[in-house]
């Protein structure tokens, strides 16, 4: 059955098949560039968890935890 | 270069290959690799387009310096190995040999009004066999799965050429 289709693809007139292989180019070019920008928002996100591993040395300490025990 | 051209500008390609020939920088041309296969199997994704040309420059460089000054003056762009029509890459490969022959052999088709030439299949599988990569024996399956093969001639080019279909 898929190697029927496969065949009936196959016997598409030339200019359609380059057609549909320009179509493929761009659907693998859009999916690489969600593919960056995914990549961004996950660097985007682990720089806001090294930030507050950073900020969390000053924060957790003991001597901040005194000074915010009256609230 | 604008964004008139589609994702593969084929006809823009085969017509600057023409205007070599007519300026006598090359004496013929076929088009071969993937985009030649996909003249006779299913779509398949490939990202340039091989020039398979017999050059008019008989010395060692193919007189590929004058073919590239001729296209980038039409507008094409070097990046590295290809030329680049609008963002499609583009291989010009001086044929010899077995290649040569496929050139000579080539089925004159015509591609959105531009004359041009295609390898025919079974210089395209003796080729693929001749090259042997992983994906050229993925060619090669396809190309005996889903075209009709002229055997005879197959097995002359593979006998003159001394060289062997997988498993066989």
């Amino acid at each position: 059955m898929k190697s029927e289709f496969r065949r009936d693809l196959a016997h598409q007139p030339f200019e359609e098949k380059i057609h549909k292989v320009g179509e493929l180019i761009s659907l693998s070019r859009k999916v690489n560039a969600d593919a960056s920008n995914d990549s961004e928002e996950n660097t985007a996100f682990n720089g806001a968890e090294l930030s507050e591993s950073v900020l969390g040395r000053d924060w957790n300490c003991s001597e901040e935890d005194a000074a915010w025990l009256n609230l | 270069m604008p964004d008139e051209f589609s994702a593969i500008p084929l006809a823009h390609v085969l017509r600057a290959a023409n205007e070599l020939v007519s300026a006598g920088l090359i004496k013929d041309y076929a088009l071969g690799g993937a985009l030649a296969a996909i003249y006779y199997t299913e779509p398949i994704t490939t990202y340039d387009a091989d020039i398979i040309f017999v050059a008019s420059d008989k010395t060692l460089s193919a007189g590929i310096p004058a073919i590239y000054s001729h296209l980038q003056s039409k507008g094409w762009r070097v990046e590295r190995e290809h030329l680049l029509i609008g963002n499609f890459p583009v291989q010009f490969l001086a044929a010899f040999g077995l290649t040569e022959e496929a050139v000579r052999e080539a089925k004159p088709v015509q591609y959105e009004g531009v004359p041009a030439k295609v390898f025919r299949p079974e210089y395209i599988i003796a080729i693929a066999a001749s090259v042997g990569r992983h994906k050229d024996l993925a060619r090669i399956e396809q190309m005996l799965d889903q075209v009709k093969i002229d055997k005879a001639l197959l097995d002359d080019i593979l006998r003159r050429y001394s060289l062997q279909l997988p498993n066989k």
